[in-house]
Order: structure tokens, then sequence, then C-alpha cells
């Protein structure tokens, strides 16, 4: 119950989002898919082994994979489902607690908090770019 | 075809994608494709951080190469699709070289901001957010109004032409605000979530997509400028979020010692 209600908060946030960055208004519902996607690896990974970087990687190596179908069957660039689908990951709290960490001269907290920041940025940027790199081809749908 | 009026149509394509945020690998392909149209001319385009330099060996007037300084950049999907979609039919030679200046012309002019639709995003986003990192009701309706009234905050800053880490900065400082004041009014739970929820909007996840794409396509140069430019925004995020908590907190360590 309570992954299908976090599931469609990141869809809602996600389409938010796109419409912020002013994504064309008939790939919004793509856009979200691919972050509630990416936002429900997450969760259910991080509830069964309670591993945050384990499950960011996973998350974005399936968004990433969403994502480039998405761009293959809508012709579209795939940039827009990508970054739709990466944001919800995007290790705000931590960076958050990092600066708390400073604030309340708590460096050890400041530290923890701010390598655990970068170790998230790491997990997706590998991800992505595991994928990024295959070729296209690979990301095509044969029916067409 | 004119070799002029194609290096110009080429520019100003390449011009309006890397504005709009996309990645440096997607602009060089769009920008040859249209220089490719003048025939066997040896095209060439190359792109910096916020350089853009086309040439081509055109067999009446010799080499030619134009370059251009690319302006400030504000993230916009639909400019990207729609110059993307132009730039295929104009190759495909649907339309002539005019009509697609005309075209670059009218997608180059259309506002950013949609106006209601996109503050109501900002405080969505928000509440969203907030939702997602287990805040309480109370704690996600304060979000979605400290969204909307960072979504109005940011749209006046952008339209005043603060310079980017200043729009971070104050971003990260009025979001703080109205956070504490929520969190006193008694309606949030805790400060911290309604925080975290709203500056979402502002940290920069499309900077630093492009900039893993830029160093994945050996784009060093591209990458590595927009990887500091993420880390600048997010600095000044936290930078203003925390000149107001010390505040808050100095505020609460006075009144507690009287």
């Amino acid at each position: 119950m309570e992954v299908i209600f976090q599931i469609v908060m990141a869809f809602l946030a996600c389409i938010a989002f796109s419409i912020i960055f002013n994504a064309p208004r008939k790939e919004l519902p793509f856009c979200g898919i691919s972050g509630s996607i990416s936002w429900g690896v997450y969760f259910f990974v991080n509830q069964i082994l309670s591993q945050q970087v384990l499950a960011t990687f996973l998350a974005t190596l399936v968004v990433t994979i969403v994502c480039r179908f998405l761009s293959s069957i809508r012709l579209e660039p795939s940039t827009m489902y990508h970054i739709a689908g990466i944001l919800p990951l995007v290790p705000g709290m931590n960076i958050y607690n990092a600066m708390s960490g400073i604030l309340s001269n708590d460096l050890l907290y400041c530290f923890e908090q701010g390598v655990m920041a970068l170790k998230l940025a790491a997990a997706i940027a590998i991800g992505s770019i595991l994928i990024l790199s295959l070729p296209q081809s690979m990301f095509h749908i044969p029916s067409k | 075809m004119d070799d002029n009026m194609l290096l110009n149509l080429a520019l100003d394509a390449g011009e309006i994608m890397l504005a709009a945020g996309a990645e440096t690998h997607r602009v060089e392909d769009t920008m040859e494709r249209i220089l490719s149209m003048g025939g066997e001319n040896l095209p060439e385009a190359i792109t910096f951080s916020n350089v853009l330099i086309v040439s081509i060996h055109s067999p009446l007037s010799g080499c030619l190469t134009m370059s251009r300084k690319a302006p400030s950049r504000s993230t916009d999907f639909a400019k990207i699709c729609r110059v993307n979609d132009l730039s295929r039919r104009f190759t495909a030679g649907e339309i002539p070289i005019e009509e697609a200046y005309q075209q670059l012309y009218t997608i180059y002019n259309e506002p950013l901001f949609s106006g209601f639709l996109n503050i109501l995003s900002y405080g969505i986003a928000s509440g969203a957010f907030t939702l997602m990192l287990k805040g309480t009701i109370g704690d996600s309706i304060s979000a979605f109004i400290t969204g909307i009234l960072l979504g109005l905050f940011m749209s006046f800053l952008s339209r005043k032409n603060v310079p980017y880490f200043l729009r971070s900065l104050f971003g990260g400082a009025y979001t703080a605000i109205f956070a504490i004041l929520f969190y006193i009014s008694g309606l949030g739970n805790q400060y911290s979530l309604i925080i975290v929820g709203s500056i979402m909007t502002l940290l920069p996840g499309v900077t630093l997509t492009n900039a893993i794409r830029d160093v994945m396509e050996s784009n060093f140069l591209s990458g590595t400028s927009k990887i500091m430019e993420a880390f600048l925004i997010a600095t000044s995020i936290a930078g203003g979020v925390g000149i107001i908590l010390t505040f808050y907190h100095n505020i609460l360590s006075m009144l507690g010692g009287i």
C-alpha cells in the first residue's frame, strides 16, 4: 500500500518537474512514468535490503533502459525522460544534512553525510553511463 | 544555397538548443546535419561549454568559419524538441532555408514561463517530494505553499536578470524562512523536510545529468564546467538555507537566555 502511494507521489512530482522544464504537453505522462519507475525500484530495494547506494544504482539502471526505449518509441530526445527519471534520486536530503552538520559544528556528521551524497551521485553517474554507452540499435523495437 | 545563410542557420539552431540545456553531443550533431545540406563542403561543428564554432569549405568563397557565444541557460525541453524536429524536416528537404529561418525565429522568441501552471507545478513538486521523504500531511501542505511562493519568487528573479548563483542563494534563504514560519505556526512537523522538499526544484539535477553525458562523450571541457556549475549552485542553496537557520537558532538561544 505504502509503495503504491509513494509511486503515485513520484508520478505527480515528476510531471510537475517536467512542466517547470517546459516539456511538450503530450510527453508529460511518459516523464511521469519514468519518474515513478525509478522511485518504485529505489523504494522497493531500499526497503528489502536497506542499502541506499545499491538501490539508487539499480533504479538508475532500470530507468535509463526504460527512457532509451521510450525515446526510440516516441522519437524524442531521451534526455527529457532521463532527467525526469533521475530527479527523485538526487540526494537532496544528504546535502541538507551535511550543511546542517556544519552549522551545528558536528563535522563528523557533515563528512559522513557529504560522502554519502557523493556516493549516491557516483551511483547515478555510473548507472547512467553503463546504459547510455550501449549502441542505440539495442533499444530498437523491431515490430515497426 | 547561400553558404553564409547556412552557417547562420546552423548557429541559430545550435544557440537555441545550447541555451535550452541540450547536451554538447546533440548540439554538434544537429549543427553538422544542417551544414551538410550545403553539399560536399566538409562541415565541422564544435561546441565548448558556451561557445559555438561552425566552419564549411565553400567552392565559391573558400573556407568560412563563424563563432558565437551562447547566452545563459534555462532548461526548456520544448525548444530542444522543436529545433530537433525542425532540423530533421530541413535536412529531409521538406522546407526551404528561408522558412526554416522564420520558424527558428518564432521558436527563439517563445517565452519560457507559461504563467499559472508553471507556478502551480513548483508547489505540486515540493508537496509530493515532502511526502516521498515520509513527511506528514501538514509538512506537505506547508511545502506546497512554500513551493508556490518560491515559484513566484524565482520567476521574479529571473525576470530581473539576477546571476544564477545569487538566484540559488536567495531561493534557499527564502525557502528556509517560510519553512521555519510554517514550523512555528504548527502546521509543519519538521522544518528540515519542508526545506528539502522545496529546494528539490532548485537543485541542479539537469546540469549534473548533462555533465555526466558530456564526460561520457569525451567532451571533458563542457562536462567539467557543468560539474563546477552544479557544485556552485548546490553550495549556494545550502549557504542560503544555512544563513537563515543560523539566525533562527541564535534567536532561539537568545530568547532562551531571557
